[in-house]
């Protein structure tokens, strides 16, 4: 809850302190905008300690290996962070620049799950 | 002379353990013998003289499927939990994602790890179903003609045959059947459920929903109509049967004064011996088929339990994909269950067959 009070107050403020800036000088609200995106979402990051604390017990006390885990990991890590960057290109009315984003985003994911997908149509092809 | 001397060349012939002599002379242990030594101590001890417990051999029976249902729950529960935790984590995943696509690839790499976990222990235990039915035909072979040929040498001889006749052709059709057809056709099943929960397609799944209710009405089917068969043939051999030996107590009552009589009592004597052995063995064969069908049918009840629990958890959490993954393999078990239970019905049916040929004594 605390930490929710503060990541609400940062956006606040940046949001307050952009509004401010935009007439003037948009590019520095732009870097506003990114620096207060990277704060929050490192604050949240802390709390993100419980998906950790659940991949570790799979891993050590289930067995399940990261070869299963990780893609699925980085695939999570790149919605996130190709939606707060499509987000940012939006903000700045970079439309085009934000759709370029997502589909990346949704490239180097599917890259990412792309082994996983080989070794379970081969264990099909096994089966037939 | 002779006459005097005659009453020196008396032996004297007890019919009281005319029972376990049949049972020796008909090899009628090799219901026992043929079992792994485990099996053996379920049945119990099969004893020719009529006085087999079967009471205690189902006590035994009884205690055994608790201790096997407990053994596979202990063995499962981890493998559920481990799978249960993974739908948890594609669960919390996917919904810290709001963009639909980005969402759809997490879930796409969910279920290839969830297939991935869950194919390679559901493709064991069709290898292990397989290798069940596999044991109970290596059992039928030697079991039914031991009780058959029991069931013949108490008067049923042209019935025993023809019962005999069709169990074979029963189990071997059934066994054709499910490594010719069932399996192939489940195997195809469970790829196929693979693929539907990664790639989701009407198509795929309208065959799925149509593989599962044509292994589903094979099964019943080939049961239902073999079951008939093995109830309605021998019907008319063993009238025939109960008619020829009632004709030749009857000529050799009437054809031989005095000791016709005697003689007449002295063959029922050896027939019912022959069924004392038929109906041991008979039903230590039924025990049998139970003892060796506990151990497969616990482990694959105990997984589709644990399928079915996870299935609801995933209704609950996941996405519909990896809930629909574990309802086909669910699926996949039933049909196991079934293709494994219709066999030792089949098998059992036999042995009852064999126990319903007309006693003659």
């Amino acid at each position: 809850m605390e930490l929710m009070m503060r990541v609400a107050a940062a956006a606040l403020c940046a949001l307050v302190a952009g509004l401010l800036i935009r007439q003037k000088n948009p590019e520095l609200a732009l870097t506003l905008s990114v620096g207060a995106v990277a704060v929050i979402t490192l604050a949240a990051l802390r709390m993100g300690t419980g998906l950790n604390d659940l991949r570790v017990l799979l891993r050590e006390r289930f067995g399940l290996s990261e070869i299963y885990m990780q893609p699925m990991l980085k695939c999570l890590a790149t919605a996130i962070v190709s939606k707060l960057t499509a987000e940012l290109c939006r903000d700045h009315a970079q439309t085009a620049a934000a759709a370029a984003v997502e589909l990346a985003g949704s490239l180097c994911a599917l890259g990412i799950v792309m082994p996983l997908l080989v070794t379970m149509l081969k264990m099909v092809g096994d089966f037939l | 002379m002779t006459l005097l001397f005659l009453p020196f060349f008396l032996v004297p012939v007890y019919a009281q353990d005319l029972g376990e002599a049949a049972g020796v002379e008909l090899e009628a242990n090799a219901v026992r013998e043929a079992l792994p030594e485990e099996i053996q101590e379920v049945g119990g001890t099969l004893d020719m003289s009529g006085r087999y417990d079967g009471l205690g051999a189902l006590e035994r029976l009884w205690r055994k499927l608790l201790e096997n249902i407990s053994e596979r729950l202990r063995a499962d529960a981890w493998e559920a939990v481990r799978l249960l935790v993974v739908v948890l984590f594609c669960s919390v995943s996917g919904s810290l994602i709001k963009e639909k696509r980005q969402q759809e690839i997490l879930e796409l790499s969910g279920c290839a790890v969830v297939s991935l976990l869950l194919a390679g222990g559901v493709d064991s235990m069709v290898k292990e179903c397989f290798s069940s039915l596999v044991e109970l035909n290596d059992y039928a072979r030697v079991a039914l003609p031991a009780v058959y040929t029991a069931a013949a040498a108490g008067g049923a001889v042209a019935s025993a045959s023809v019962r005999y006749a069709s169990a074979c052709f029963a189990l071997d059709l059934m066994m054709s059947a499910a490594e010719k057809l069932l399996l192939p056709v489940i195997s195809a099943l469970i790829a196929m459920s693979v693929c539907a929960a990664v790639f989701d397609n009407a198509m795929l799944r309208a065959t799925i929903n149509g593989a599962k209710k044509l292994a589903a009405l094979m099964m019943s089917g080939m049961t239902i109509a073999l079951t008939a068969m093995l109830s309605v043939t021998g019907l008319v051999s063993s009238a025939a049967d109960a008619a020829a030996i009632r004709a030749a107590k009857t000529v050799i009552s009437a054809s031989l004064p005095i000791v016709g009589g005697i003689m007449a009592n002295a063959a029922s004597s050896v027939f019912a011996a022959a069924d004392l052995v038929k109906n041991s063995a008979g039903a230590f064969g039924m025990v049998a088929v139970c003892a060796l069908c506990l151990a497969p049918f616990a482990a694959l009840a105990v997984r589709r339990f644990f399928f079915g629990v996870i299935a609801a958890a995933a209704d609950m959490t996941a996405s519909g994909r990896i809930a629909r993954l574990f309802h086909d393999m669910s699926a996949v078990l039933t049909l196991l269950l079934g293709l494994l239970g219709s066999f030792a019905l089949m098998l059992f049916f036999s042995v009852a067959a064999a126990l319903r040929s007309v006693g003659t004594a």
